[in-house]
């Protein structure tokens, strides 16, 4: 094994689908129909009371009106609350390459320097995808140096290694544009189970109504380490 | 779980089940993992290497049995109710992992949310889907019957009305022990909990037919709260003989969101047990939950029944419903105002019932409740250590802790002939030390000299245990509270309430800094 696996190996742990890397994004994303309005409401929402709903809506907000969510997203950073500013990186960290670069570069840059290795983690995320990991490789270098969190700093160096900008957040973004909030939470015993569709480690696709009137399905959300 | 899944592949395959594994975006390292196990790699988890993982997801051949699909938004989960699964491995938790199972119709019939312990077992979901099967036969064979129409065809394409459910309570009457059982699998089935069907199913909970009193039964745990006329019904019939009706009892603690660790750790261990009656409590633990605050009426009137192993029962179901857990501290417990008059009920069973055991749990349910009842001391006094022990405890965790008879109770507990007693009694008065240790000083400022002797002496037996290393709290409300209060008794009146001071601030143990350093 080479020492480039050995870092994705670790650092595979906390990276959302590098599996479907190979998926790239469609050539030309648009917004679809969230305003700039809409994505600080949501925002807003989660900001006043940060549950995991108002998350969701919020990334569903900002991952369908992208451009107008940085501003935003970039106030909610320098928020008192660790959930808020959790939540701010990853967002910004979802959004297209190409928005906002110059700004949006310089606030992550910011949040690596946040309290939280969840901030720094997901400001990490989203220098790599707007290309500036590659770009600035020293600086970032002496970055990963002086990180106190063994995992953000694998993370960091994992990055570093990779040469494939935006990948990482592409699916993210697309499964979030793409989705229902009607479907929020409304699994219920004895009652319909909401369909998705979801694809495996290989570019299988699954789709839970495939199986309707052919078979029962057992679903096993999991969630330990392998 | 996953290696259960991929053992049990051939059984589940052959009831026409599928498998889907969501994972949160971790597709890369399964795809790793398939292909080290292609390779010929070891199968063994190395320390240090994060990435190894359980390879118990694999075949021989580097296959995964079931497809391993990744959610890399969380947004299937978000639809299943699973908090928002974060980026940082485990750091950013969402709620607990879950289970579902779907049937072919696409319906959820099952949902297990669990931590670490409450997982289900692969064996009962193939029971499951078994049960699902046999229902979907019987629900179909109702149309053989011509005078119940198409009843059978309306509520498995879930078109069922008012007149659907009117039909299949009449069909609890049959003659034909097959159409009673289709007719109350059916009222499971249903899209909506048929509330007004509970009286016919629990009369059904009679049925000479065993498969009869099973499906009634699973039809009121799915009912829910609204099933609790039926609820001393329901009660009873968890001492039935036969196990699978148990079972089906306890299926619904599965599936909803256990409050308790420990409460599920201790059900899951019941379940099993040899112990016939053990093994009923931990079903009526289960099945009840669903019934809530209104089982309090039945299970209070059962608790004057013959048998043992019913009142032992709802001695444990009534603590359980009036317990607080990690989650529900400070909340009203599902008792609410139902709590004086089932701690008044389990006092006269700690103190009458001629059963130990029953008394037992009595005392644990107490315990449970955080209530307290003077004639609890009495059972102190108790002829079984077990029960004085488990009334120590108990009372520990009441509020009554801080009365003046209630410490001199322990007290005297502190010279009971059994260990387990003298530890119980010594537990509460250290642990909970801010409020004994108050009581005494109280007593040593007040008008009677007797008292105030008596505080004083206890005070100083007490003080050889209050280690300041190992008994830390009970020593330092000694050395905060007591020794002040004791000193100014040097002054007292009383000669005998001065002596007595003395003494006692003589054994308390002086705090390790103030130690005199030993002599090179």
């Amino acid at each position: 094994m080479t020492r480039l696996d050995v870092c994705r190996c670790f650092a595979a742990v906390w990276i959302v689908t590098i599996g479907s890397a190979v998926d790239a994004d469609p050539p030309r994303e648009r917004n679809v129909g969230m305003t700039e309005s809409d994505v600080r409401a949501a925002v807003t929402r989660f900001e006043r009371e940060p549950t995991w709903k108002h998350r969701v809506e919020a990334l569903v907000a900002v991952a369908k009106g992208s451009q107008s969510a940085a501003p935003v997203l970039a106030r909610s950073l320098e928020s008192r609350s660790e959930d808020v500013r959790v939540f701010a990186a990853h967002a910004l960290a979802l959004l297209r390459p190409g928005e906002a670069t110059e700004s949006r570069g310089k606030v992550l840059t910011g949040a690596l320097q946040d309290p939280s290795p969840f901030v720094r983690a997901y400001a990490a995320i989203g220098l790599h995808g707007l290309g500036r990991l590659r770009e600035d490789g020293e600086l970032y270098r002496a970055t990963v140096a002086k990180e106190g969190d063994r995992r953000v700093r694998r993370l960091l160096s994992w990055l570093l290694e990779r040469d494939d900008a935006d990948t990482i957040a592409a699916a993210t973004r697309r499964a979030l544009r793409d989705y229902h909030l009607a479907d929020l939470d409304t699994a219920r015993l004895h009652g319909p189970a909401p369909d998705f569709t979801l694809r495996d480690a290989f570019g299988n696709t699954y789709r839970l109504a495939d199986f309707r009137g052919k078979s029962s399905v057992i679903l096993k959300f999991y969630n330990e380490p392998l | 779980m996953i290696a259960q899944l991929r053992e049990q592949a051939p059984a589940l395959r052959k009831r026409g089940a599928q498998v889907l594994i969501v994972e949160p975006s971790r597709a890369y390292r399964v795809r790793y993992l398939v292909k080290r196990a292609r390779s010929g790699e070891k199968h063994e988890k190395r320390p240090a290497d994060e990435f190894t993982g359980d390879m118990s997801w694999l075949g021989e051949g580097g296959e995964l049995t079931w497809p391993v699909v990744h959610d890399e938004a969380g947004t299937a989960g978000a639809s299943y109710g699973m908090a928002w699964r974060g980026l940082l491995d485990q750091l950013q938790l969402c709620n607990s992992p879950a289970t579902f199972v779907i049937d072919r119709s696409g319906i959820i019939r099952f949902v297990n949310h669990y931590l670490d312990v409450d997982e289900v077992q692969v064996g009962e979901l193939l029971q499951l889907l078994d049960d699902l099967e046999e229902k979907r036969g019987l629900i179909g064979g109702l149309d053989a019957d011509d005078e119940l129409g198409q009843v059978g065809s309306v509520v498995l394409r879930r078109e069922a009305n008012r007149t659907t459910t009117a039909t299949l309570k009449k069909a609890l009457r049959h003659d034909d022990r097959h159409i009673r059982a289709g007719a109350a699998a059916a009222l499971y089935w249903l899209p909506e909990p048929p509330d007004d069907a509970v009286p016919a199913l629990a009369k059904a909970l009679l049925d000479e037919d065993t498969r009869v009193r099973h499906l009634a039964a699973e039809a009121l745990v799915r009912i829910g709260p609204a099933s609790h006329p039926a609820s001393r019904r329901l009660l009873h019939s968890l001492a039935d003989a036969d196990r699978r009706l148990r079972w089906t009892l306890a299926r619904p603690f599965r599936m909803r969101r256990p409050r308790s660790r420990v409460v599920r750790e201790r059900v899951d261990s019941l379940l099993v047990t040899e112990e016939r009656h053990v093994r009923v409590r931990a079903a009526t633990i289960a099945a009840l939950e669903v019934i809530g605050g209104k089982a309090v009426p039945p299970l209070v009137d059962v608790l004057r029944d013959d048998d043992a192993d019913v009142r032992f029962n709802a001695v444990a179901m009534l603590g359980r419903l009036g317990a607080s857990t990690p989650h529900s501290r400070g909340a009203k417990s599902t008792l609410g105002d139902r709590a004086d008059v089932v701690t008044s009920a389990l006092v006269r069973v700690l103190l009458n019932d001629e059963e130990s055991r029953v008394r037992e749990e009595a005392a644990v349910s107490l315990n449970a409740l955080e209530h307290f009842a003077p004639a609890m001391l009495e059972a102190l006094r108790d002829p079984s250590a077990s029960v004085r022990a488990a009334v120590a405890y108990a009372i520990e965790r009441s509020p009554g802790i801080g009365e003046w008879s209630t410490v001199v109770a322990l007290f005297q507990a502190l010279s009971d002939p059994k260990q387990v007693v003298r530890d119980a009694a010594h537990y509460a008065i250290n642990h909970r030390a801010g409020n004994t240790i108050p009581a005494l000083v109280k007593k040593l400022a007040g008008a009677d000299a007797a008292l105030r002797r008596r505080a004083a002496e206890i005070i100083g037996t007490l003080a050889p245990m209050a280690d300041p290393v190992k008994n830390e709290r009970l020593h330092g409300w000694l050395v905060a509270a007591a020794v002040p209060a004791l000193k100014q008794r040097l002054g007292d009146a009383d000669s005998r309430v001065r002596k007595a001071a003395r003494e006692a601030l003589a054994k308390i143990p002086p705090e390790p800094g103030d130690r005199v350093a030993p002599e090179d």
